[in-house]
């Protein structure tokens, strides 16, 4: 089997807001048709990280390789090219709302290529039908959805354009475990049809085990730990184990209360 | 002992009066490092909506939402506020002129306050309210919600597609609202003078007509250009810029306003010093 290439590499990464500390020295490589799930506590930068290597939140120092390729601070034409290798689902599924559904998920697409509105909306139903969705929800506007079908609106939206590299930022926060399943193996399924190296954010240790095949653990600014899915539960790290079992002792309420 | 005293107090209220004056420096230097980084921002940001302006494809759809919105439904308020003024212009006027009997005098005073001040500032200050206050909340939601992020994401320019469309709509839909809000202001001093302080229609008109100049309605509309310029863009700059939260989306709407209203005043003695010295 051939060696799997580094798709995204971070090295040293470092974000500070004002005075706090978000992301320090953070390195992490991401390999190619590899399923990464990071997990961590509340506010302890995920999202953030995904947004710097994005360039959504401009990090303070580091470097970040796609591909082998520096793109740290990239502007104008360079940077909108390397945005399109990636796609990613936001936390609060971030639709527009004073566009219907299919607008929403053409979106991008339609930015790129010249389409009909036929054209468009063909695909764009297409896609909603391959999220589970029927052909009605189309034509509704996002508010008029359920919290469940809003985040399989931008599970649409973000696999139509076949990105190379998708994001997912908490896929699962705030559904009931049975749409969580049903969303957890859509991420599966869509990445496995792209060929997608995907990342996904969650705290959901049950999401974790479905969906990943690597983990990182981040606290403190930094990835404390990172590995195969099935070594997670013999991690030997206090903190993963911490975090797996949702115990309230352990060393991350330590580092809190200081 | 006694001198000891004094001495002691006199020092300790220099000391004081130092700390206080320590202080009173300190925060005027914060203000004016505030004041140079919101400058520099939004300098940033304009020039930014002009990188965008001289790049196409143009989001023309946005464009025609704006210009109904900011130009056409804002007609009923601009229209209201400017009925009542050109009526209550006329009476006023009349109280002071008939003391001297000037009467004559009230239709050129409604057009000219009309068309030169009154037309473009309190157009200004009613869409400030309107349409800044909504173009920051609207914005700054998109920016709370991570649409803004989402349409990086999708290939589209946030800049270009949400703050360009506002903006020249702003700049070209105020000029428009301004010279409609001319007319029904001289109508409503119209109005008073015939049915209320019984002017002849004919001698109204004529009177109005008389001392007005191309230039009267033409530096108002000046006006009214750069007033649409500075609503939109306050409510652009807030909205985009708005902290994390709802509270970040009220005092996005807040600041807007505020800051679209004074600026408002602050460009409208600039231009009319410049506009009257020509
Ligand atoms: N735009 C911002 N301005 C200031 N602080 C921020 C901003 N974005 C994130 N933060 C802070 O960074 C920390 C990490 O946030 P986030 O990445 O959203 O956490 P999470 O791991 O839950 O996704 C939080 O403490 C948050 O308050
Ligand atoms: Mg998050």
């Amino acid at each position: 089997m051939a060696k799997p290439k580094v798709k995204i590499a971070l090295k040293n990464i470092s974000k500070s807001f004002g005075k706090k500390t978000v992301l320090d020295k953070l390195s992490l490589d991401i390999m190619e048709g590899d399923s990464l799930v990071i997990m961590g506590g509340s506010g302890t930068g995920k999202s953030v990280l995904l947004k710097c290597i994005l360039g959504l939140v401009k990090a303070d120092h580091g470097s970040i390789k796609l591909n082998g390729d520096e793109c740290f601070n990239l502007r104008g034409k360079s940077y909108e090219k390397f945005l399109t290798h990636f796609s990613m689902l936001f936390q609060g599924s971030a639709l527009f709302d004073s566009i219907t559904v299919w607008e929403n998920v053409v979106f991008g697409l339609r930015q790129t290529k010249q389409m009909t509105n036929a054209e468009a909306q063909e695909i764009a139903i297409e896609t909603i039908g391959s999220v589970g969705l029927n052909k009605e929800v189309a034509f509704s506007y996002p508010a008029e959805l359920s919290g469940g079908m809003q985040r399989r609106v931008a599970i649409a939206r973000a696999i139509v354009t076949k990105p190379e590299i998708i994001f997912f930022d908490e896929p699962t926060a705030g559904l009931d475990p049975i749409i969580s399943n049903v969303i957890n193996e859509m991420i599966v399924d869509c990445s496995k049809k792209l060929g997608a190296t995907s990342v996904t954010i969650t705290h959901d240790i049950n999401s974790a085990r479905k969906i990943a095949k690597n983990v990182a653990m981040i606290h403190g600014g930094k990835i404390i730990w990172a590995g195969p899915i099935e070594q997670m539960d013999k991690s030997g790290n206090d903190y993963v184990e911490q975090f797996i079992h949702g115990q309230t002792k352990g060393p991350i309420e330590l580092q809190i209360k200081g | 002992m006694s001198r000891t005293l004094f001495n002691l107090k006199r020092g300790s209220s220099l000391t004081d009066f130092l700390t206080l004056m320590l202080h009173f420096i300190a925060s005027i230097g914060r203000l004016t490092l505030l004041f140079l980084e919101t400058t520099g921002k939004l300098g940033i940001f304009v020039g930014n909506i002009f990188r965008q302006l001289v790049s196409p494809p143009y989001p023309w759809s946005q464009l025609w939402r704006q210009v109904i919105e900011i130009g056409y439904l804002s007609l009923p308020v601009v229209g209201l506020t400017a009925l009542f003024s050109g009526m209550v212009l006329a009476l006023q006027s009349y109280t002071g002129f008939s003391r001297f009997s000037a009467e004559g005098a009230i239709a050129t005073v409604v057009v000219l306050s009309m068309t030169r001040e009154l037309g473009p500032v309190l157009a200004g200050l009613m869409v400030a309210g309107r349409i800044g206050a909504s173009i920051a909340a609207e914005i700054a939601t998109m920016r709370v919600t991570e649409q803004i992020d989402a349409l990086t994401m999708l290939s589209t320019n946030p800049v270009k597609y949400l703050v360009l469309p506002r903006v020249i709509a702003g700049i070209t839909m105020l000029p428009v609202l301004v010279l409609i809000a001319d007319i029904i202001g001289v109508f409503g001093g119209y109005l008073v003078s015939t049915l209320k302080l019984g002017f002849s229609q004919g001698t109204y008109l004529t009177q109005t007509l008389k001392h007005l100049k191309a230039d009267d309605v033409i530096s108002g509309l000046i006006k009214a250009s750069a007033f649409g310029f500075i609503i939109t863009l306050m409510g652009c700059y807030t909205g985009f810029h708005a902290k994390r939260g709802a509270q970040g989306v009220g005092s996005a709407t807040t600041n807007a306003v505020v800051a679209g209203s004074i600026l408002i005043l602050i460009c409208n003695y600039i231009l009319t010093s410049l506009l009257f010295d020509k």
